[in-house]
């Protein structure tokens, strides 16, 4: 952990650099591939093994609590706090968020977390800490327990547990003050009630397992909306698993199959509701997603398309990119070894049609739908889902590799020759060394992982004292609640600490048109009469856009002009930032060096100034 | 058998034999911690009791004592259990129009754990006695029953728990440690920045002046390791900038804040007029433009009376 800790401190004076990268690694496998190799081993009793997996997965989470330990710096963080602050201050739950619009219709983490302030009395970001702790930890546990469930030893679980994690987003994106930290828990555990309601002999054992998966399901469907839609089709798989005759069809499959669709029907209604009556906006939020994924994808198939440069911009080092393409082929190479001894188990009898073998198929489906997913990374709409869904298909993954890796540490421990039993471990350390290193590559880039100097337009590095100072200047002087017109970096911190309201800049509200005029040319009509009856009263600059493009290529929102962001690296904002200056609707009220808050005063019909100054004279007088 | 291992067996039947009352007068004391002075402290014990109360009662009143789950499903059910029955709490006050505050959440949470021990102290006792009755007749519930036995006898299951114990506590030491290591590396310095801005909101609009004229208000804010010097400038604008009045030279020392005023005397006839406020430090040059960095602040003023859109031109 200190090494991680020392490589942080090396990334807070560099933009980036190889050493931050080499002392992150040395730390995080001197950390846990003792863990794993113990945990691997076929001597190592079970409760000590569940232990040191408990053990493995609050250390995992040591390289997100020493990237922010104090409060958010991720961009959806904000979006949550704001959430949760809203639910402790005004006492109500789905109150409008101008950060991320969807967040507010999935409280479940901003309840539980106000809750926790509540009883606590800890600040909003320890309670939520301690909650994503908790989340991160019985992740690594609910999966192990899954495992079982499915039939596994208690070895080969752990095994599942642990190549679960180096999946892309088990280090950072899924430890992050977000939604999908605590879904994600809730899906894997909601799979283990389910499996368990399956499986159970006992009417009484089956009937308290249904409850549980009824609960845990509403759990995820008011929590997250991607993994509520995971989570319906995985438990339709099942259920469909557990209706074919050559799968499930055995004495007493009507009972199982029955429980299981009454289960998943009960969450497909849940569900259906949810998005209905109080989450209407998320098929808009989605769809754009899976659309232009798909239609981005065929362009590029076709050759017409321009296609992700992958790593074009990043900060990482030459062989932490490599591994990400590594982790592809290793994948594929455990699930092979993992289908194939499926296969086997099916040809000499030992996995009988029933319950357990549906489950099984269900989950290696779960598995080999990581592999199409893998070229939508190449599409720049698509590549943000097919990320997003590799947390939901490696429980699938994990479990079909976990049943190759244990054939091969005992194909080791089966050697007689000492070589071949060290070359084969040796072998093995090094595969999953490069696994462990290549997930979390593929998953968020240098900035979001390392702290570092000031970088435009990075989410996770642009925030500053100077940007925070201003918007508690904005809310002391003039209070909260304000719509303004902001970039999508400022719009952050006044979004989230500011409590100020904005909405994102879209091909009807192109915001960035007023930006984007020169001095002396017109400003579209309709968006100044769009602002005056929004009532848009303040505007922040930053005029560091004039002169910089964003890391993450966003001025306003993803949605925006393509041309905003020209490949010259050259802003086309260069020059025309000065006009705010001399509008006279405008007026400026603040200027910190980087940052402007200008009123806007509308209609532009009402306001005016002469042109010819008057000659009086007054005085300026400066109080120490 | 000493004497301390008799006391042991004691409590364990006690709270065998009664653990969702006493696992609800755990959480019904909430209120009571909270009275406590070094709230701090009690923190630690309040953590574990609001996250796995209400989840352990809910599995002991779904599965009674025989056949719920144990271990680690045990841990993850009542754990995330607990947290869904907050969220669960907060979209029931929210339909019934009750705000959510610390009290209302405590007390159905504190209603919904009375439900739920009673239900499983309910089935603990009837399971008790069916398996009394019935045991020897009833083969699943002589399983339990041996298994119940076993688990609260067998050490394999008493060091799984003390093994768990010891690595959470172990691996939450360690990233409290690594926490302290990191946050007492030295950090770079944050970057100052100078801010200059109206203290009032009258600036917002166009201000109507007097005869007497106006005052406007202003402040600067240094938060600099180092002390800078500046020029402060005021200038009527137009076609071609005119002053207002005479330039002050100021040296500002590290952090300091000073608050000043520009007396505008009343502009001639009504006309609207926009005055800027400039600060340029000396000496110094703007890495983005190249030019001596300046801040500058602007406001309209007009004569007394309403403002004539005929003077804009």
């Amino acid at each position: 952990v200190a090494a991680i800790a020392y490589s942080y401190h090396i990334g807070e004076y560099h933009q980036t650099s190889q050493s931050e990268f080499t002392w992150f690694w040395v730390g995080m496998l001197l950390l846990t591939l003792p863990l794993i190799g113990i945990i691997a081993r076929a001597g190592t009793p079970n409760a000590l093994r569940t232990a040191l997996l408990t053990l493995y997965a609050i250390l995992t989470y040591a390289p997100k609590l020493l990237r922010n330990p104090s409060s958010p710096v991720y961009h959806d963080e904000f979006a949550h706090w704001r959430d949760t602050y809203e639910i402790l201050h005004t006492g109500k739950l789905f109150s409008p968020n101008p950060v991320i619009p969807i967040t507010a219709r999935y409280p479940g983490l901003h309840a539980a977390t106000a809750a926790l302030v509540n009883a606590t009395g800890l600040s909003i970001w320890h309670a939520a800490t301690v909650l994503l702790v908790l989340c991160h930890v019985l992740l690594v546990l609910g999966i192990a327990s899954l495992g079982e469930g499915l039939g596994m030893t208690n070895r080969i679980a752990a095994l599942a547990a642990i190549l679960y994690s180096f999946n892309s987003s088990f280090l950072y994106f899924d430890t992050e003050f977000a939604y999908e930290s605590m879904a994600v828990t809730l899906v894997v555990w909601t799979l283990v009630a389910y499996t368990q309601a399956i499986r159970s002999r006992s009417m009484r054992e089956r009937a308290a397992s249904c409850f549980l998966t009824v609960l845990l399901s509403a759990g995820v469907i008011v929590t997250h909306h991607l993994s509520t839609v995971s989570l319906l089709l995985i438990m339709t798989v099942i259920a469909l698993a557990l209706s074919m005759p050559w799968l499930a069809r055995t004495g007493g499959w009507v009972r199982t199959a029955s429980t299981a669709w009454g289960l998943a029907l009960a969450a497909i209604v849940m569900a259906g509701f949810w998005f209905v009556v109080v989450a209407p906006s998320t098929f808009t939020y989605l769809s754009p997603y899976l659309a232009h994924g798909l239609s981005q994808l065929m362009s590029d198939a076709q050759g017409t398309g321009a296609a992700r440069q992958l790593f074009s911009a990043s900060l990482s080092p030459w062989w932490e990119q490599r591994s990400a393409y590594l982790v592809v082929v290793f994948a594929l190479g455990l699930a092979v070894g993992g289908l194939l001894l499926i296969r086997a188990k099916l040809r000499d009898g030992s996995l009988r049609r029933g319950p357990l073998r549906a489950l099984l198929i269900s989950f290696m489906l779960l598995a080999v739908v990581y592999f199409p997913s893998v070229p939508f990374i190449l599409s720049p709409a698509g590549s943000e889902g097919a990320r997003r869904s590799w947390a939901f298909t490696w429980i699938g993954l994990a479990m079909l590799a976990a049943a190759s890796m244990g054939w091969l540490l005992d194909a080791a421990r089966r050697r007689t020759s000492r070589w071949s039993r060290v070359s084969l471990s040796i072998g093995l350390t090094a595969a999953i060394s490069i696994v462990m290193i290549g997930g979390t590559a593929a998953g968020q880039n240098a900035a979001y992982r390392f702290p570092g100097p000031f970088l435009y337009g990075s989410d996770a590095r642009s925030t500053t004292p100077e940007e925070l100072a201003a918007s508690a200047w904005f809310s002391a002087h003039f209070g909260t609640g304000h719509n303004l017109v902001v970039d999508r970096n400022s719009g952050l911190i006044f979004g989230s600490y500011g409590l100020q309201n904005f909405s994102a800049p879209s091909a009807g509200f192109a915001t960035w048109e007023l930006f984007l005029a020169k001095s002396g040319s017109l400003i579209p009509p309709y968006l100044l009469e769009e602002l005056r009856s929004s009532n848009y009263t303040y505007m922040i600059v930053d005029r560091r856009m004039a002169y910089e493009i964003p890391a993450d290529d966003t001025y306003f929102t993803t949605g925006e002009p393509a041309d905003l962001v020209p490949s010259t690296g050259k802003s086309v904002f260069y020059g025309r930032l000065d006009k705010f200056n001399s509008l006279p609707w405008m007026i400026k009220v603040f200027q910190s060096d980087n940052y402007s808050i200008y009123r806007l005063n509308l209609p532009v019909g009402r306001t005016g100034y002469s042109v010819r100054p008057p000659s009086v004279k007054g005085r300026l007088v400066v109080i120490p | 058998m000493t004497v301390e291992y008799g006391y042991l067996r004691r409590v364990s039947s006690l709270w065998l034999s009664a653990w969702p009352i006493w696992a609800f007068v755990l959480f019904s004391a909430l209120a009571a911690i909270h009275a406590l002075p070094a709230r701090d402290v009690w923190v630690i014990a309040v953590v574990p009791i609001v996250l796995l109360v209400p989840g352990s009662l809910t599995i002991g009143a779904a599965f009674g004592n025989y056949g719920r789950p144990r271990g680690t499903p045990f841990l993850g059910y009542a754990t995330l259990l607990s947290v869904l029955w907050s969220v669960f709490a907060s979209l029931a006050l929210y339909v019934l129009h009750i705000l959510i505050t610390a009290t209302t959440i405590y007390f159905i949470m504190l209603s919904l754990c009375a439900v739920l021990a009673v239900v499983a102290q309910a089935r603990l006792l009837l399971e008790r006695q069916v398996v009394g009755r019935h045991a020897e007749g009833s083969p699943e519930l002589r399983d339990w029953e041996t298994r119940r036995l076993s688990d609260s006898r067998n050490p394999a299951a008493r060091i799984q728990w003390f093994a768990i114990v010891v690595a959470i506590v172990a691996g939450v030491s360690v990233l409290i440690g690594g926490t302290y290591f990191y946050e007492h590396l030295s950090s770079p310095p944050s970057t100052g920045y100078t801010q200059l801005a109206w203290t009032s909101t009258r600036e917002n609009n166009a201000i109507a002046v007097g005869p007497a004229g106006t005052r406007l208000f202003f402040q600067i804010d240094h938060r600099q390791r180092n002390q800078a010097s500046f020029k402060l400038s005021a200038a009527w604008e137009g076609s071609s900038a005119r002053p207002i009045a005479k330039p002050l030279i100021l040296s500002i020392g590290p952090n300091k804040t000073l608050r000043g005023e520009l007396v505008v005397p009343a502009p001639p006839g009504r006309c609207t007029y926009r005055v800027v406020l400039t600060l340029t430090e000396i000496n110094q040059v703007d890495p983005l433009t190249k030019l001596q960095p300046s801040w500058s602040i602007n406001a309209d003023i007009h004569g007394s009376g309403k403002s004539r859109s005929i003077c804009v031109q």
